[in-house]
C-alpha cells in the first residue's frame, strides 16, 4: 500500500500546474488533498490515476510505475471518480453495475454476480429507493453518492475521488464523509485520495493531508498536532483572517 | 424488454413476407410456399421470386438493419442522438467513388460497386486522421474533420456533375445519389451479407464496452478500457456497414439516424439492451421505404425519397410531442 510521486511536472499547453512535485503516501486511509481554485488538485489526481501523461517523473504503486502496468490491470488497482462525469440514461443500478467493467471478459455483459456487488454498495450508499430510478432523473447529489458507490464496485485498493462532495448539503457531506472511512477499513485498508475545500472535513475524517501550494505538494501527516500544523501552513495559502477553534476547527475571524 | 425484442423481430418477419408477395408480378403466400417447397407450376414465379424478389427483400431487410445498427454505435460514440452514420463522410465518401466510376472508369456495376466501398472508407479514413491533430477533445476534433472532408467531396461532386454529359451521365448520377433496391441481385446481397456480418456480430459482442466508453474518456480508462484504441475500432466496424450497402444501393438516408431514436423512445435508452431492436426496427423501416418506391407509381421511384420523407415527418412529431410534453424532459 504505497504510492511514490517522482520528480512530477503536469500541466496543459505549456502552462505548468505543478512543477516537481515528490512525496510518498505509504500508509492506508483518507488522504485529503486541499488547495485553492486552480492549484492543480484535479491534474494531480488525474496524473495519479494515469489519465494525464506526465511531462515528467512518474508516479509508482507499490514500487511499480504505473506505465508498466496495462490499463485493464490498472482498473483492478486505483478507481477514480471525476469531478464531471456524464452518465447516458440508464438505471442507477446499471450505472453502478460498471464498476465491475475490469473483471468482465471482453465479450461478457456484468453477471448476476457483479449486479449483487453493484447492489451492496447502492445499500451501503443509502440509495436503494433509486436503484430503478434513471440516472438523469436524480439529484446531482445522488449521481455523486451513486457514482461512489460504482466507485467501490470496482473493489481496487486504491481509489482516487476528486472533489466529490461539491454537490452535496452540509448533512450529506457529513454522511459522504462517514461512508467513505466505513468503506474504507472493510476487508482491508484502502488508501483514498480525495480532494475537498473544507479544511474541517480533512481534519475530521482525514488520515493524512496532502497540500498544494506554488506548484508543489505539502504533506501533513496525523498527528496530535494535526490541525495546528495544518492552520501553520494554510495562513500563507488562505491569509491571516484563519483561526483555529478551541474544538479544533477552522474558521475565518473578520 | 424480451417481449418488446420479440415484437420488432416478428414485425420485421412479417414485412419480409409483406415485402415478398406484392409487387407489379403479385405472389399470394400459398404461391411462395409452394415456390420454397419446389412445387410451383410456373416457372416464371419461381424465378421471379428467386433471382429478384427474395435477393431484393432480404437486401433491404439486412441493410436497413445494418444501417440502423450503425447508426446507434455512431450516436453512442459521438455521446450525441443526431448524429448519423455520415458524420465522418462515409456516405459523401461512397458517392464521390460511385460518381468517379461512372465517369471515369470502365462501366461496369462491380467497378462502381468497389470504386463506392473503397473510396467511402478512405475518406473515413482520412477524417480520422484529420481529428487526430485535435488532442484535447477528440470528439470534436471528429466532428470538425467530419465537417471538413464531407464539404471537400461535395465540392468534388459538384465538379463531376458539372463535366458529366448531361444527357446520359447526369441522369444516371442524380438516380444513384437517391438510392435504390431495384438492381438487387443474389450476389450482391451475397457480397453486403459476407463484408458485414463480421462486424455487426462484433459491435453486437462488444456492445458492453460501448456502453462504458459512453461515460466518457476518463471514466471508460479507469474501467479499463482504452478510450482512443476502443473508439477508432467501433468506428471501423460501423463505417463497413454503411460503407457496404451504400455502395451497393446509392445512398440511403436516415435509416440509422430514424430507427435507433424510435428503438430508444419505445423500448430502451441501453445501447447493450437495445441493439438487436434496432436491427429489426431498422429493417422494417427501409422494408416500409422499399414497398412504397417500388409499388406506388408505375415507376420505381428512389428510396431516399421515402426514407428522407419518413424522417422528417418522424422528427416533426418527436418536436410536436415534446411540446406537449408535461413533464417538460429535455431529451430527444
Amino acid at each position: 500500500m504505497k504510492i511514490q510521486v517522482k520528480d512530477l511536472t503536469a500541466g496543459f499547453h505549456k502552462n505548468t500546474i505543478l512543477e516537481n512535485v515528490s512525496f510518498e503516501i505509504s500508509k492506508g486511509g483518507i488522504w485529503f488533498l486541499l488547495g485553492p481554485n486552480g492549484s492543480g488538485k484535479s491534474t494531480l489526481i488525474k496524473t495519479l490515476g494515469g489519465y494525464i501523461t506526465p511531462e515528467k517523473g512518474e508516479t509508482l504503486y507499490d514500487n511499480v510505475p504505473l506505465e508498466n502496468i496495462p490499463i485493464k490491470k490498472r482498473a483492478k488497482i486505483i478507481a477514480y471518480m471525476p469531478q464531471k462525469f456524464y452518465s447516458q440514461s440508464m438505471t442507477v443500478e446499471d450505472f453502478v453495475t460498471m464498476g465491475a467493467t475490469p473483471y468482465l471478459s471482453p465479450f461478457q455483459q456484468p453477471q448476476k454476480s457483479h449486479r449483487e456487488k453493484a447492489k451492496k454498495y447502492i445499500e451501503e450508499m443509502g440509495i436503494s429507493h433509486l436503484s430503478q430510478r434513471s440516472t438523469e432523473e436524480i439529484s446531482g447529489g445522488e449521481l455523486q453518492l451513486a457514482c461512489l458507490a460504482k466507485t467501490f464496485t470496482q473493489e481496487t485498493d486504491y481509489i482516487l475521488l476528486d472533489e466529490p462532495t461539491s454537490g452535496l448539503d452540509v448533512k450529506r457531506q457529513q454522511d459522504f464523509m462517514k461512508k467513505v472511512k466505513a468503506l474504507s477499513k472493510e476487508k482491508q485498508n484502502k488508501l483514498i485520495v480525495l480532494s475537498v475545500h473544507d479544511p474541517n472535513l480533512a481534519l475530521q475524517y482525514g488520515d493524512g493531508i496532502l497540500l498544494i501550494k506554488d506548484k508543489k505538494v505539502d504533506i501533513i501527516p496525523k498527528t496530535d498536532e494535526f490541525a495546528e500544523s495544518l492552520l501553520k501552513k494554510l495562513i500563507p495559502v488562505y491569509g491571516n483572517d484563519l483561526n483555529l477553534s478551541e474544538e479544533g476547527f477552522l474558521y475565518w475571524k473578520n | 424488454m424480451k417481449k418488446r425484442l420479440l415484437i420488432t423481430a416478428l414485425l420485421w418477419v412479417a414485412l419480409i413476407l409483406i415485402s415478398a408477395c406484392v409487387g407489379r408480378y403479385p405472389l399470394s403466400l400459398e404461391d411462395i410456399f409452394l415456390i420454397i417447397t419446389g412445387r410451383h407450376q410456373s416457372a416464371t414465379a419461381v424465378s421471379l421470386f428467386w433471382e429478384i424478389r427474395l435477393p431484393r427483400v432480404l437486401l433491404v431487410a439486412y441493410g436497413g438493419g445494418a444501417l440502423a445498427v450503425s447508426g446507434a454505435v455512431f450516436q453512442t460514440l459521438f455521446s450525441n442522438p443526431l448524429v448519423s452514420p455520415d458524420v465522418l463522410g462515409v456516405t459523401s465518401g461512397c458517392s464521390v467513388g460511385a460518381v468517379f466510376a461512372m465517369l471515369f472508369l470502365p462501366s461496369a456495376v462491380w467497378i462502381i460497386q468497389s470504386s463506392a466501398f473503397i473510396f467511402g472508407l478512405l475518406v473515413v479514413a482520412f477524417a480520422l486522421f484529420l481529428s487526430s491533430f485535435v488532442k484535447s477533445n477528440r470528439i470534436l476534433g471528429m466532428v470538425l474533420a467530419g465537417i471538413i472532408v464531407s464539404s471537400a467531396t461535395s465540392a468534388v461532386l459538384m465538379i463531376f456533375k458539372m463535366v458529366s454529359d448531361p444527357l446520359n451521365q447526369l441522369p444516371k448520377i442524380e438516380y444513384w445519389l437517391m438510392g435504390g433496391f431495384q438492381n438487387a441481385t443474389n450476389s450482391k446481397l451475397i457480397l453486403v451479407v459476407s463484408i458485414t456480418i463480421i462486424p455487426l456480430i462484433l459491435m453486437y459482442l462488444l456492445r458492453y464496452r460501448l456502453k462504458v466508453l459512453s461515460l466518457g474518456d476518463e471514466q471508460a480508462q479507469s474501467l479499463g478500457i482504452s478510450p482512443l484504441k476502443t473508439r477508432i475500432f467501433f468506428i471501423v466496424l460501423a463505417t463497413l456497414p454503411v460503407s457496404a450497402v451504400v455502395s451497393v444501393a446509392g445512398v440511403v438516408s436516415w435509416i440509422g439516424l430514424i430507427a435507433p431514436h424510435i428503438v430508444r423512445l419505445c423500448i430502451s435508452r441501453d445501447i447493450s439492451k437495445n441493439m438487436g431492436a434496432v436491427f429489426f426496427t431498422g429493417g422494417v423501416l427501409l422494408i416500409a421505404a422499399d414497398l412504397f418506391a417500388r409499388n406506388i407509381s408505375g415507376l420505381e421511384l428512389p428510396i431516399s425519397i421515402f426514407t428522407s420523407l419518413f424522417g422528417s415527418i418522424f422528427l416533426t412529431f418527436l418536436l410536436i410531442r415534446k411540446f406537449f410534453d408535461k413533464k417538460g424532459g429535455n431529451r430527444l
